[in-house]
């Protein structure tokens, strides 16, 4: 075939030129470390390159969380034990105020222990992680979760549990409610729980006291409502007690008048009403079958003090006492070594799956390097090759160059 | 001689002519578009030689351009496959690097935004972590925007490449016609040199219009040739050259005033491959990322919305919304040329993460300024037809969009519609303040403290914010489900706990335990409408019964219920109902068709039971039920309340808030309630029914006692303490034992008698059951108010008592009647929106087009054994600084598949996005080298015939050159011959 001479000429040179850009990309490749330099290079590996680095920022992401969530999850297990330390020295306390020999004097001295573990265990409820929110108070984390409200230790968090994110489908809480650990925790009998109506305008309040527990079973589930309203004709302040779950009326206690410092017995409870209430005020009186541990430690500890009460100078009541005592400090205790052995369960949880995500980061790493990074030993012998093969193709060019029939012309 | 000397003189023209060729070719070795040319020579023929034919040496016939016509037409087509790939793979090449660029790409900023997120959401309530999420949220705006410039630049440069290519081809088009019109205008009998050249400069012009387009060249008679272009679109004929030109990112050929888009049938060259990367590279991007970027911004908006932030502010969005204005307004571009009209265009994309990748055309038609059809350009469908109406906000809708027009449009105009393709580019962050990112959810659950059963509230999806339960904020009414008993809840407002109020309407449900993590489906988004109850026997009138009846005695008549669904999910169906069916099993047949829930319960209202003077207790029968004894109002309800039959048929009683002290007696199974009261006329039970008027059962006694009557006249007086023994026995119930009367002393006149005989016959029987008295004639009398069956006054005497009393040993039955009355149910229907179910009666159902709502807006799952009593509050999350499950869905967006069906994350459709464009770039490349190749060979076989090669030129060089000496030689010859013959004659 003939071959015209500019033909040579621009075939030789695309020839070099083609050389040279592949020369250059070796060249570059080397330099970068990278395989890929754009995506067409290779689409699907850029994909693959794309999703595994996705994936190794969640798994990054995962494992901050899991660390996040071990420290609050041994923050509430320390203060557990801590808890649960205190607890024992206030059984301990209980049992020996049992002692018959005792006299009611010395029952008060111990009392005045139990006030002090009773005021640890308190601000040990109140603790605060290491961001500053309160461990136990759900989700007001800005709010103590245990406050004096009437002179009743009362739980006023919420049963919010704040999660994070450790898998793909799985959360883990921060910890336990301070409303489960510490606050609904069965008690020997059903009690009284005296709920104040956030709409009552005027500061009255109301105290409950079991003097009948038979009635009070009895009564339970039901809870009891007051509620004060006026009288139409006269305008006298009248008050009704009925059941809260159908509205019947209990014992009778229908518009009867309001009168000062008032004591009524109704469903075996002795309640007493102190300030003045307004119309339309009212009070639910829930018949609860559990009670919080500080209200457990606070009612002995309160019934202790006072050498002259009641309870102080009566074995019975002060067997009674307590045996419900020491059955409600038990449940607390079984309570929290129960959830501290659930914390053991979710730490560890939180761990395994922790270290699964190691693992497949690890894997995921060395999936990444293999598409992504450069095998210098073949990117160098490449280079090498094709720096020959441009040589020889310049050294080449060159010779069929000088061929012509004008030189011996 | 003379001959010769012509001869070697046409030797010697002739091989300068040759000579003249070659340099010629030689200078033009390395012109572009040159054909080597050859000398075509031939004998001269004339001139005579004597008697014989010598010829007259030699002439040149042309000189002859070396083509190869299919060669020069394969080089064209390669060169228009090559150009075509070439273009495609550079306008790629601008954007594949950085796509995949780690510092360019969307992911390492979407990676970034959801850490923030995450390291924010595990500590809610620290402003810094909050802040930083929206700096981060500003970053991922900022990549957002900065890929939208590499793909507008992109773009741009496709629009001016395009509009020079178009040019291009113009002005290649003007002149190949000129030059045909030359060479036309050469053919008659100029010299061959001048064609020569015109054809290679042709040549050269048409190789430069195959680079911009595939052109089909067509040989014509005079050498001239025609031009088309994509499906026979004329460029060029003869002297004439047609114009195209560019319409937005259309291709249009001009023919005077007609425009045809020809865009779709160009192919090849530098115009086929901007086109290809347009269509197929450039949109298809842009659309991706613009659906990356729209659902990005809808799913944090929407999480974000269903939130509180960290001042119980209902959370406001983080990125500014892609559907507020002027943003639907920009997603449309005239494709026509025609005068402007009035007419405007939004389109509203309703879910982007569903929406197709692709543009529509919005076209109307030729010959109506009305219609109009939108078709899906993906592929060619026509996805909505429909007419002007001449409204201000006519919308239209077809896949994700909502095309809303304005205004006046005229005939024939057309309109792209990009619905995706410009969200990167209006990322804005509009949150400013870190608080308001809502990681907190607006409601908390928590179980009352009393529960004794071991039942989970669990909130669920919130679903409506605006629902009026919710709206109110942190002033939102908290609310306690209540299980009245193990298995059914009511909903109440609790503002106030020790008077819980039920909602309007009223909100009950069933739960049945160990339906432990499914969510309570039926507390969704429903609404409501009850029947008035049965419509002609709300109350049955007062009957007279021998015997307490639980016997259907007022139900609803048959009626035909018709169902429809608004988005045409199922058919329309019917359903009759059977005739006089209790509410119950009415609500039953209802609950069976689609999107219908039904619930039955009855209930009436007692306000008021008086009794006779005597002030004697009545008996009432609910149900068959009989409460005896009773005695008041409130003696009735404890008696309903402590019934066990009555619980089973889950038969309550509630004491009405209203002050009145009546009460509310409620049966949660829609069965039938039957009422019945055993008294004489002046006991009487006062009920009422919501709407109806107040209804007196009144007993049906009459004041007639059973009465036994003695014949004796004892006004005289008795002395028991004479004769006898004397002895009386009396029952009050057949088979019962008698009781022994004592009959002893002495009474000295009827009274004393009488008082003597009650006093003793309440000592044996009780007080109030049989009473003693003295007839007109002075007779004894026992009488008692006897009901039921059985019931009968039986008296006993021995043969002494008998002749002093004139009583035999006899027996007469109680009155065994009852008053009775029957109440029907009441039929709730709950349907789901989109859904509409019409009764053929309205006067059973009223009907009220504003539907009360069933629903509260979120839903929730109860876990479990709840007991009855148990319950539940939800309400305002205030103050929950700590709460993060708002946040945590944020955080989930990284990894759900939001985009598409099956569905792929933000990153995996980045990624996909990616990956298309470098499949496309590096098909480009590839078809790029192999276009070359073709090219590099067809042109290897043109020059192979066309082109110069210098070793032959210069052998040509030497062999004209030789040629001419020899010519030159039979000249010296002939001139040697001439001075012979000169010599010979002198």
């Amino acid at each position: 075939m003939r071959v015209s001479t500019s033909q040579i000429h621009q075939q030789a040179t695309a020839q070099l030129s083609r050389l040279g850009q592949e020369t250059s990309l070796s060249q570059q490749r080397i330099a970068s470390g990278q395989k890929l330099l754009k995506a067409s290079d290779d689409p699907v590996a850029a994909a693959k390159i794309l999703e595994l680095n996705q994936d190794l920022a969640v798994r990054e992401q995962y494992l901050k969380n899991a660390d996040q969530a071990q420290t609050q999850l041994q923050a509430q297990d320390s203060v557990i034990t801590q808890v649960v330390e205190s607890l024992q020295r206030v059984r301990e306390l209980t049992l020996q105020a049992g002692d018959g020999t005792l006299t009611s004097q010395d029952r008060s001295f111990m009392a005045e222990e139990l006030d002090a573990r009773l005021g640890e265990m308190r601000s040990l409820l109140n603790s605060r992680g290491a961001d500053g929110n309160y461990l136990f108070s759900g989700f007001q984390g800005d709010r103590e979760p245990f406050a004096d409200i009437g002179g009743q230790l009362s739980f006023v968090g919420d049963q919010g549990q704040r999660r994070v994110q450790i898998d793909h489908s799985s959360t883990v809480a921060l910890g336990v409610s301070g409303f489960r650990l510490f606050e609904d925790v069965g008690s020997a009998d059903i009690v009284p729980w005296v709920q104040t109506s956030q709409t009552n305008r005027s500061e009255v309040d109301l105290t409950a006291k079991v003097i009948d527990q038979e009635k009070l079973t009895d009564f339970s589930p039901d809870n009891l409502a007051v509620e004060f309203f006026n009288d139409d004709a006269s305008g006298d302040l009248l008050f009704s007690v009925t059941r809260a779950g159908d509205g019947r009326v209990v014992d009778g206690l229908e518009r009867q008048p309001f009168a000062a410092n008032l004591n009524l017995e109704s469903v075996g409870l002795d309640l007493r009403f102190s300030g003045q209430p307004s119309p339309g005020d009212s009070f639910l009186v829930d018949s609860s079958p559990s009670q919080g541990l500080l209200g457990t430690a606070q009612e002995i500890a309160n019934k202790l003090a006072d050498p002259n009460s009641a309870t102080n100078n009566s074995n019975d009541l002060l067997r009674g006492l307590i045996d419900s005592t020491l059955i409600e400090l038990d449940n607390s205790l079984n309570t929290m070594l129960g959830v501290q052995a659930e914390l053991g369960a979710e730490q560890n949880r939180i761990e395994s799956t922790a270290e699964l995500h190691r693992t497949v980061e690890l894997q995921g790493k060395q999936a990444l390097s293999s598409l992504r990074d450069v095998d210098f030993a073949q990117a160098v012998s490449d280079l090498s090759y094709q720096a020959f093969l441009l040589e020889a193709a310049q050294q080449s060019f060159v010779r069929v160059n000088n061929l012509s029939l004008f030189n011996a012309l | 001689m003379a001959s010769l000397l012509n001869i070697g003189a046409s030797g010697l023209r002739t091989q300068q002519a040759a000579l003249t060729v070659t340099g010629q070719n030689i200078t033009n070795a390395n012109t572009e578009g040159y054909t080597r040319q050859r000398v075509n020579s031939e004998p001269q023929l004339q001139g005579l030689n004597g008697s014989r034919f010598a010829g007259a040496g030699v002439r040149v016939t042309d000189i002859q351009r070396i083509t190869d016509g299919f060669a020069e037409a394969q080089v064209l087509k390669d060169t228009s496959l090559f150009a075509q790939n070439d273009t495609l793979a550079t306008q790629i090449a601008q954007i594949d690097g950085v796509l995949f660029d780690a510092a360019g790409g969307l992911n390492g900023a979407l990676e970034q935004f959801f850490a923030s997120v995450n390291a924010a959401v595990v500590n809610p309530d620290s402003l810094p972590e909050r802040q930083l999420v929206l700096a981060q949220a500003q970053g991922l705006a900022g990549r957002f925007a900065s890929l939208g410039d590499t793909l507008g630049a992109a773009g741009d440069n496709f629009r001016a490449s395009l509009e020079s290519t178009v040019s291009g081809i113009n002005g290649l088009s003007a002149s190949i016609a000129q030059l045909n019109d030359r060479i036309a205008n050469l053919n008659s009998g100029e010299q061959n040199g001048a064609l020569n050249g015109l054809l290679d400069q042709r040549q050269a012009l048409l190789a430069d219009l195959a680079t911009l387009a595939d052109v089909q060249i067509t040989e014509q008679a005079g050498n001239q040739v025609s031009v088309l272009v994509g499906k026979g679109q004329p460029l060029v004929l003869g002297a004439n050259a047609q114009q195209l030109a560019v319409r937005g990112d259309e291709v249009v050929a001009l023919n005077g005033t007609d425009q045809r888009v020809i865009t779709k049938s160009l192919t090849g060259g530098t115009l086929g491959g901007l086109l290809e990367f347009n269509g197929q590279v450039l949109k298809p991007t842009q659309q991706a990322l613009g659906q990356l970027a729209f659902t990005l911004v809808d799913q944090v908006n929407a999480v974000q919305s269903v939130g509180i932030d960290l001042d119980g502010q209902s959370g406001r969005p983080v990125f500014a919304d892609p559907n507020t204005e002027p943003l639907p307004g920009l997603r449309s571009a005239r494709l026509d040329q025609l005068p402007a009209a009035s007419g405007s265009i939004k389109v509203h994309v309703v879910d982007a993460a569903k929406s197709p990748l692709t543009s529509y055309h919005l076209e109307f038609s030729e010959v109506d300024a009305n219609a109009f059809s939108v078709i899906r350009q993906s592929d060619g469908q026509v996805v909505a037809k429909g007419s002007r109406d001449g409204t201000a906000g006519q919308t239209v809708e077809f896949d994700q969009v909502v095309l809303t027009l304005g205004g006046d449009f005229s005939a024939g105009q057309r309109y792209e519609l990009n619905p995706l393709a410009d969200a990167f580019n209006n990322v804005r962050v509009v949150l400013a303040d870190a608080k308001g990112l809502a990681f907190a959810q607006p409601l908390r659950a928590e179980a009352l403290l009393s529960n004794s059963g071991s039942g989970e509230l669990v909130l669920g999806e919130l679903f409506d914010t605006n629902h009026p339960q919710l709206a109110q904020g942190k002033d939102s009414a908290p609310l306690l489900i209540r299980f009245s008993d193990d298995n059914n809840f009511d909903v109440f407002d609790y503002s106030d706990p020790a008077n819980p109020t039920p909602l309007d309407p009223p909100i009950r449900r069933r739960f049945t335990p160990g339906q432990n993590t499914s969510a309570i489906a039926d507390v969704a988004q429903t609404q409501q409408f009850q029947s008035k109850g049965a419509l002609t026997q709300q109350f049955s009138e007062p009957q007279v019964l021998a015997a307490p009846s639980t016997s259907l005695a007022s139900g609803y008549p048959a009626q035909t219920f018709t169902l429809s669904s608004d988005t045409g999910a199922f058919p329309l169906q019917t359903l009759r109902s059977g005739d006089v069916v209790s509410a119950k099993a009415l609500a039953a047949q209802l609950t069976g068709l689609s999107g219908v829930t039904a619930r039955a319960d009855t209930d009436i209202t007692l306000e008021g039971l008086s009794t006779n003077a005597a002030g004697l207790p009545l008996t009432v029968y609910i149900n068959g039920e009989a409460l005896e004894e009773v005695r008041s109002l409130d003696d009735l309800a404890n008696k309903i309340a402590d019934s066990e039959g009555l619980k089973e048929q889950n038969i309550q009683i509630r004491r009405l808030d209203d002050g009145s002290g009546g009460y509310l007696l409620r049966d949660s199974d829609g069965d039938e309630l039957v009422l019945q009261v055993q008294g004489d006329a002046a006991d009487s039970l006062l009920i009422s029914r919501d709407g109806l008027a107040q209804q007196q059962l009144a007993g049906v006694g009459n004041g007639e006692p059973a009465l036994l009557e003695g014949t004796s006249d004892i006004r005289a007086g008795v002395d028991f303490g004479f004769g006898g023994p004397y002895s009386l026995q009396l029952a009050t119930s057949s088979g019962a034992p008698l009781q022994d009367i004592s009959l002893s002393g002495r009474f000295d006149d009827a009274n004393a008698l009488r008082n003597g005989l009650q006093e003793a016959v309440d000592a044996a029987l009780g007080a109030d059951v049989v009473q003693v008295g003295i007839g007109s004639g002075g007779n004894l009398r026992f009488s008692s108010r006897l009901f039921g069956s059985g019931a009968q006054l039986e008296v006993q005497t021995n043969a002494a008592a008998a002749g002093v009393l004139g009583l035999e040993t006899q027996s007469v039955a109680g009155v065994d009647r009852l008053a009775s009355i029957s109440a029907s149910g009441r039929v709730s229907i709950e349907v789901e929106p989109g859904v509409t179910l019409e009764p053929s009666t309205s006067e059973v159902f009223a009907f009220d087009p504003n539907f009360a709502r069933a629903d509260l807006g979120f839903a929730f799952e109860l876990n479990g054994v709840p007991k009855a009593g148990d319950g539940f509050v939800v309400e305002f999350n205030a103050d929950g600084s700590s709460d993060n499950r708002n946040g945590l869905n944020m955080a989930a967006l990284q990894t759900a598949s939001l985009i598409g069906d099956p569905g792929s994350t933000l990153a995996e459709g980045y990624a996909q996005l990616v990956a298309q464009v470098g499949v496309e770039a590096g098909q480009a490349a590839n078809n790029r080298d192999a276009a070359q190749g073709l090219l590099e060979q067809s042109i290897a076989r043109r020059e192979s015939v066309s082109g110069v090669n210098l070793d032959e030129e210069a052998a040509n060089l030497i062999r004209f050159e030789q040629a001419y000496n020899a010519s030159a030689q039979v000249i010296s010859v002939a001139r040697d011959i001439f001075n012979s013959l000169l010599n010979a004659v002198a």
